[in-house]
């Protein structure tokens, strides 16, 4: 899976491209663990080239949640198609995240003043 | 029109890749809707890997697989030789706690049971069949 990751407004933005699954879980997790490990990380995720998430993928966002707020960062999801937000409604996983339609908002929203 | 694929793959993470790239490829050639496809493709990549993570397979494990497209509905046959295991059995997950509480346990067969029209698992002659159904679904 590829993963382009950039900065904007000193928030760190990853777009993953593909099927976020078992088989390809290991990039993102890979991608965002030195992020979290920086003090008050900002971290946008743009799922716009996102076919499907799986389960596994689902993991890693919660862990990335839990220690974003541990580390009073922040982190937004952008860009959901319908087979992710389906997905994201299935698991209940809607009210845990920062959920905005676009990349502009959601760096917007995080992004240092 | 109809059209079935039979293959094996290992029960390796390797396999499960190879199972989702050969679903993918036979719905595509048979035009599986998209809407279809996705659905299938996590279903089968959860199922495949709770075999391998839960099943304890041998290092030479194979998992044998059915796919079948009819009129636009897709259907995939998951067999295996690993320890027993029923994911209709799992409990359901817990979608409703907190952040900090939420236990992500039981989700990817939630999903499965979700986005799956029909699922049916069986033990027969020391094998774990597990066979679900999906569309068809229309692509907006």
């Amino acid at each position: 899976m590829k993963i382009v990751e950039m900065r904007q407004g000193g928030v760190n933005v990853l777009a993953p491209s593909g099927r976020i699954d078992t088989t390809t879980v290991a990039a993102l997790e890979a991608t965002l663990t030195p992020l979290l490990a920086a003090p008050q990380p900002r971290i946008v995720v743009d799922f716009s080239g996102v076919e499907y998430i799986s389960s596994a993928g689902l993991r890693v966002l919660l862990v990335a949640a839990r220690r974003v707020q541990g580390a009073r960062g922040a982190l937004a999801l952008c860009g959901m198609g319908d087979a992710v937000r389906q997905v994201f409604q299935l698991a209940g996983f809607i009210p845990l995240f920062t959920i905005r339609d676009t990349r502009e908002t959601a760096v917007g929203e995080l992004a240092v003043p | 029109m109809s059209a079935v694929e039979t293959l094996s793959v290992p029960a390796t993470l390797a396999g499960v890749r190879q199972g989702l790239d050969a679903f993918e490829r036979f719905g595509r050639s048979h035009h599986l809707s998209r809407a279809s496809e996705w659905r299938v493709l996590l279903a089968l990549d959860e199922i495949l890997s709770n075999i391998v993570r839960h099943g304890h397979p041998a290092l030479d494990a194979a998992i044998d697989l059915v796919f079948t497209i009819d009129n636009g509905r897709a259907g995939v046959e998951v067999v295996d030789d690993c320890a027993p295991f029923d994911p209709l059995s799992v409990p359901a997950p817990d979608t409703t706690g907190s952040l900090e509480t939420r236990r992500p346990g039981g989700l990817g067969v939630a999903l499965v049971r979700e986005l799956m029209d029909d699922a049916r698992y069986e033990r027969r002659a020391n094998r774990n069949y597990f066979v679900m159904r999906c569309g068809p679904h229309e692509d907006r």
